[in-house]
């Protein structure tokens, strides 16, 4: 067992630099993970893949899940589904950017092979195809992709515009729970609303967060039947104009209601008190301290339709009026003052003259800031590839590991909750001799989520699907002999 | 229970109560060839007065007056014999071409719209459960979703009226039998505009928001099967059918629902209202008579002394069409083109000059092909560089204002005009182009071509030649509705066969 792994990792250092790393490894752990937290981006991620493809990489869970199967099959029924898993792609990215597309496996075991040979940096999935994608250009216009996951892509860099902590592809823990906010919108809605039972949640390895969702009917979805749920979710529509002037396009049902009351859509009511005003109050203000960043100050100002009112948060902003401090400790500025144009809102509705866009300005200004963005277009194609859960992320390092969307805050993308390559590779090594040493390093962790969350349910379904099927078929052999006395019966008359 | 034979039959029943067909079931009845003719164009005629209606910009309701009238005086009620026949006939007559489909799925789009709106209530509420196998709700779970369900009436964008008048519409909208449960997969155009209810993966629709998603379907199914008919006519119709329906159906296409095409005839001397065109005329005529989208395409090989490929199609087509015989042409865009630097006599010859006799038909093919309609200019989109399609579509409203100010239209006319090009309605647009420059004169049964709009203007202009040749002149000049029903029909009695 050692020897193997040891001839593995002596595989990848062929080159001098791995040689080197592979030392420093050796020699001082902690200088070595220290050396890699203040250079993130400089590890050499890709010398890593190999080894991490022979040893850690959970092939077999990954095939297992995307080949759909019952835990019984008949022989029949093991060709079809041998056909079904041979007409998925993965996508391969191979160092310098090179992408091999149309890629297909029958078995686990070839999928293994591949990447042993091939060592891509990063796979991506790519939907099941009518026909086997190494053969598709014998079958022309014929050959399209036939069933996919509906995906979900969400990343912090769609962000940029509320966050004051960090931009592009940085995260920290002040913005990071922006993410748990979309998994905690998305999953309910896509559960609740659509009855979808086997959602994924991975984080990416970088930057944000996908959701797979595999009930066969999410994945027989069409493309437009795909858009129309990506769009359910999407309110937030861009930020118009650069610089001073920002205007956050919502869409939100009717801009103006009936009457007074009129509430939003039942699914965005619920979100909104349930999810993103609590967030919003209790913990994005506060972290991101947004009523302090005279930028992000005037961007919410300007949604409030009504001269009086800004001229009343304005004034608190330019006094720097501050808190008293309250019976129950310090408050912070930002969670007062915007409590302070809660109340100014309120005030002015109660008044004689109502305007109407002042009743959803509060709940326009939360929906603009917290509520997920999507990358919708992800999401509408079929033909779209997504990066494959347990990969690496090329750039960090990071691979891309369940989370638990029933407890998303806890999951912490700075910790060994989405550990990092060649961490995972020291703690195998520890364990080396020990035939579960994979359950033991950080990975185990991560499987125990997928298990848990994810695969052990949607094992029973796929074999109660099979069971339905294979009735189904035997019915249909029923159906077929009374059709035939049937048809006799009709000759008659 | 019921046998599969009672249910079909107790389907068939329902079918016939109410009266609009989805033409799922080719109809199974032996009928004449004589009478398959007859049909089919019936419903050329029909098509074509809806296609007339819809470019001069008739409102709806008069849309539907038409309509009823016209199915009545050519008896196509719909679910006759007649009807589903006639459908079936076009389908194979107007498959082939991406711009025939288009034509064809517009009007018949708006023929099903009519008849829909026609149906009574309880037709309507049978023909949705039975042919889109709606479900109703149970009182139960009315109760149970009943406040979300009125949240979400209150807030759909595309359903009831609006304003004041709503919270009345509600309140008596509001009922169980007015809700539908159906698979949220089959309603997607609300679930994508939140205008609908999902819970557990069914959407509970409101009646008032059912119309559009029949349209909807209606057009998609009808869109596919049409693709589906021009595979099967490639595959084994034509060559199945050479001797039966295959000159009965390609009399019909070149009918193009019952207008002339604009087709080399003129080029060629043959009849004509307005006769050959030379090369020195061109100038002026552009001035006088052009179109814009003929205008920007002549101003642009003027301008630059050349032209991108698809620029160069749309010209040289319009051109043929206005009658500028293939000689003529090559000489003017050889004048042109070698104007540009880099571009000799060799190099035309080499590049250009084929594709120009291509255009004439005298190259490849050799089909003769038509000059583009105005259906066929808007649907394209040139990119930067490129000067086709309609420019009421493709300029900016500054560029447009600025191109109608220069044909000295006054401001006001200028700003309605580029309002409706604005609102989509680009044929409107440009035969008010053709009024304000006519002084009034308006192209009669509305704009549908390029050359159309040269013809009707060489007539204004010009009367002293349609006078001359006013015998011929029926034959190609479109004609108003009366005497074009007259053409189609006596094409009816002597189906013209044409080698494909």
């Amino acid at each position: 067992m050692t020897t193997t792994k040891n001839e593995t990792l002596g595989e990848s250092g062929e080159r001098k630099e791995d040689v080197k790393r592979q030392k420093l490894m050796e020699d001082d752990d902690d200088f070595e993970k220290n050396q890699a937290l203040v250079k993130e981006e400089v590890v050499d991620v890709h010398s890593l893949m190999r080894p991490y493809y022979a040893h850690i990489f959970p092939s077999k869970q990954l095939f297992e899940w995307l080949s759909y199967e019952g835990a019984t099959s008949s022989k029949e029924s093991r060709k079809d589904q041998q056909q079904f898993i041979q007409n998925r792609e993965f996508c391969f990215t191979l160092k310098g950017e090179i992408f091999v597309r149309y890629n297909s496996y029958q078995d686990e075991k070839s999928l293994r092979k591949d990447l042993k040979t091939k060592v891509p940096g990063k796979i991506d999935i790519g939907p099941v195809f009518s026909h086997n994608p190494k053969n598709r250009l014998a079958y022309g216009g014929s050959f399209k992709p036939v069933e996919r996951e509906l995906v979900f892509d969400i990343d912090m860099t769609d962000y940029d515009d509320v966050r004051t902590c960090c931009d592009q592809a940085k995260i920290c823990p002040k913005c990071w729970p922006l993410m748990n906010c979309a998994v905690k919108v998305l999953d309910v809605g896509l559960r609740e609303d659509f009855g979808f039972e086997h959602i994924l949640w991975v984080y990416s390895g970088r930057r944000g967060i996908h959701a797979w969702v595999c009930d066969e009917r999410a994945r027989k979805l069409s493309d437009e039947e795909r858009s129309a749920v990506a769009e359910y979710f999407s309110v937030f529509k861009g930020v118009e104009g650069g610089g001073e002037k920002k205007k956050t396009n919502l869409s939100f049902g009717s801009g103006k209601r009936a009457w007074g009351g009129g509430k939003m859509h039942p699914r965005l009511e619920e979100a909104y008190w349930k999810v993103l005003k609590p967030f919003w109050e209790k913990e994005f203000l506060p972290a991101q301290k947004l009523m302090e960043s005279k930028k992000h100050f005037e961007t919410i100002l300007s949604m409030i339709p009504d001269a009086n009112v800004r001229q009343k948060a304005e004034f608190d902003f330019n006094t720097n009026k501050m808190p008293t401090v309250s019976r129950d400790g310090d408050v912070d500025v930002n969670t007062w003052r915007w409590q302070r144009i809660v109340k100014a809102v309120e005030d002015e509705l109660r008044g004689p003259k109502v305007n109407w866009d002042l009743t959803s300005c509060l709940q326009r200004i939360i929906f603009s800031h917290v509520y997920p963005r999507l990358d919708a277009e992800v999401s509408k194609h079929m033909n779209h590839l997504l990066k494959a859960p347990f990969c690496v992320h090329p750039k960090t390092g990071r691979v891309c590991v369940p989370i638990d969307p029933e407890n998303c805050d806890a999951f912490d993308p700075f910790s060994s909750d989405a550990p990092k390559v060649h961490e995972l590779l020291q703690e195998y090594k520890k364990f080396g001799a020990d035939e579960n040493a994979v359950k033991k390093t950080a990975m185990g962790k991560a499987l125990e989520t997928f298990e848990r969350c994810f695969w052990s349910k949607l094992k029973v379904a796929n074999e109660e699907e099979k069971k339905k099927k294979m009735m189904m078929n035997n019915n249909n052999v029923l159906n077929e002999s009374n059709k035939n006395s049937n048809a006799a019966a009709d000759m008659e008359f | 229970m019921l046998t599969e034979k009672e249910k079909r039959e107790a389907k068939q029943l329902d079918r016939e109560s109410y009266n609009v067909s989805l033409y799922d079931q080719p109809p199974n009845e032996d009928i004449k060839l004589e009478e398959f003719e007859k049909y089919a164009l019936d419903r050329v005629r029909l098509l074509t007065a809806i296609e007339n209606a819809l470019s001069s910009g008739k409102k709806p309701e008069e849309l539907q007056e038409l309509i009823k009238e016209k199915t009545k005086s050519l008896k196509l009620e719909p679910k006759s014999i007649a009807d589903e026949v006639s459908h079936y006939a076009l389908r194979l007559a107007f498959c082939r071409t991406e711009s025939l489909r288009r034509q064809f799925l517009t009007s018949e789009v708006q023929l099903f719209k009519a008849r829909f709106r026609e149906m009574k209530g309880a037709d309507k509420a049978k023909f949705i459960e039975h042919e889109l196998d709606y479900n109703s709700m149970d009182s139960k779970e009315f109760e149970k979703l009943k406040d979300e369900l009125m949240d979400v009436l209150c807030q759909a964008r595309s359903t009831g009226p609006r304003g004041k008048d709503r919270e009345q519409w509600m309140m008596s909208e509001h009922k169980r039998s007015k809700y539908y449960k159906v698979k949220f997969e089959n309603v997607y155009q609300l679930v994508k505009m939140r205008d609908v209810l999902v819970k557990k993966g069914f959407a509970y629709v409101h009646e008032s928001a059912v119309d559009a998603i029949v349209m909807t379907e209606f057009r998609a199914k009808l869109s596919k099967n049409l693709g589906l008919a021009a595979k099967r006519w490639n595959a084994f119709v034509e060559s199945d059918e050479r001797a039966r329906l295959v000159p009965v159906i390609n009399s019909l296409r070149t009918k193009e629902l019952g207008r002339s095409d604009y087709g080399s005839d003129n080029a060629n001397g043959g009849p004509s209202g307005t006769g050959i065109v030379l090369n020195k005329e061109l100038q002026r005529l552009a001035e006088e008579s052009f179109p814009l989208c003929a205008k920007n395409l002549f101003k642009a090989v003027k301008h630059e002394h050349h032209l991108r490929h698809e620029g160069r199609r749309q010209l040289q087509l319009y051109l043929k069409g206005i009658g500028l015989p293939l000689e003529e042409a090559l000489v003017f865009f050889k004048t042109e083109f070698t104007k540009k630097p880099g571009c000799n006599n060799e190099k035309f010859e080499k590049d250009y000059a084929y594709g120009v006799r291509h255009s004439y038909g005298k190259e490849g093919k050799r089909v003769d092909y038509t000059p583009h309609s105005c259906m066929k200019c808007i649907a394209a989109n040139p990119s930067k560089g490129e000067y086709h399609g309609c420019p009421f579509k493709t300029f900016s409203e500054e560029a447009l204002g600025a191109a109608l100010s220069q044909m000295k239209i006054e401001p006001s006319k200028v700003t309605d005009i580029v309002k409706k090009a604005k609102n989509k309605h680009y044929q409107l647009a440009c035969s008010d182009v053709f009024e304000a420059v006519h002084g009034g004169e308006f192209i009669e049964g509305g704009l549908h071509h390029p050359n159309q709009y040269y013809e009707q203007s060489r007539k204004v202009l010009n009367p002293k030649t349609n006078e001359d040749s006013d015998g011929k002149e029926k034959q190609a000049v479109p004609t108003p509705p009366q005497q074009k029903e007259e053409q189609t029909a006596a094409a009816a009695a002597a189906p013209k066969v044409v080698a494909a």
